[in-house]
């Protein structure tokens, strides 16, 4: 039987429950998919009972943490509303995520396992008593290296690109 | 397999730019580069407000000099910061691809436009970089 061959996986990373203004919450050792070794964007959204007062929660709340595989994503103090997703409708989902194929491709792990995120986010306490608690879910868009291209390709082009990838790997030119 | 390691990786350093008071100016801005630090790659800004969310727009100019002041990065560069509720779309990164020099200093000063805005604010500064990896190599 065939199967489909998914080149592309969102992954919910991390799902934080901030029970009140203030808390400072860790989601440690999440695991990504092993079958995905690419994080290609992360985004993030929040998820409040109370409909349209979920917007002021993230002014001001911050990640204290954000590693994978213990290298740092974003520093201390990095604000949420940065990779936070637009509610605007006009944008298309794939869209919402903030990556940058350079930065992410760096971290991703070659050996088939998978890669352990640690996450430390802090409210910063702007949500009205209703809004609390609030769940903010952490996305992950996951990638698979297209291996079936790669072997389609005629073995001169298949050496063009290894010198490419390993000057790449080397300079940390940005791929746009 | 091992992972495979970079030589360069890519990191934000946050200059934050704290107490500002509509209308005023807020001069010595500084952050001394690291050494292993090697490109400026963009800059992105962001806002709060304690006490409130910024539901207004807060504007304001920012001069930044790289490298000692050998380079003028930005010359009253307009920032625009929006509330979260008030944002279309994704927020953007002001691109450069600057070389910096080691252990200089990154300098400038802010002045603050947006007369409406009541209260104080801290303009957090997203500095995105290239690093060389100090573990690997």
């Amino acid at each position: 039987m065939a199967t489909i061959d998914r080149k592309k996986k969102i992954q919910i990373i991390a799902a934080i429950v901030v029970p009140a203004a203030n808390a400072e919450i860790e989601a440690n050792n999440a695991f990504t998919d092993k079958l995905y070794p690419e994080v290609t964007g992360i985004a993030c959204s929040i998820m409040a009972k109370s409909p349209g007062g979920t917007d002021d929660v993230i002014e001001n709340s911050v990640f204290n943490l954000f590693e994978i595989d213990s290298d740092e994503v974003y520093p201390r103090g990095f604000e949420a509303k940065l990779i936070a997703m637009s509610r605007d409708q006009d944008v298309p989902p794939d869209d919402k995520f903030y990556s940058n194929r350079d930065k992410f491709g760096e971290i991703i792990p070659f050996n088939g396992n998978a890669s352990v995120v640690n996450i430390k986010y802090k409210d910063g306490g702007m949500g009205a008593v209703g809004d609390y608690p609030y769940t903010l879910n952490v996305y992950l868009r996951l990638e698979k290296p297209n291996e079936e291209r790669e072997k389609m390709m005629p073995r001169w082009m298949r050496f063009l690109k290894s010198l490419y990838d390993k000057w790449d790997r080397e300079n940390g030119e940005t791929v746009s | 397999m091992e992972k495979p390691s970079a030589k360069y990786q890519q990191r934000y350093h946050i200059l934050t730019v704290s107490g500002i008071i509509p209308g005023s100016i807020k001069p010595n801005i500084e952050l001394k580069v690291p050494e292993d630090w090697r490109y400026l790659e963009g800059i992105m800004f962001s806002a709060t407000k304690n006490g409130d969310p910024a539901r207004s727009h807060i504007v304001g100019l920012l001069t930044l000099h790289i490298n000692s002041k050998r380079t003028n990065l930005l010359q009253d560069f307009p920032v625009i910061v929006k509330a979260f509720k008030d944002q279309k779309g994704k927020m953007e990164m002001l691109r450069f691809k600057e070389p910096l020099i080691a252990n200089t200093l990154i300098q400038g000063y802010y002045e603050d436009v947006s007369g409406f805005v009541v209260g104080e604010y801290d303009l957090k500064i997203y500095l995105y970089g290239t690093h060389k990896n100090k573990v690997n190599y």
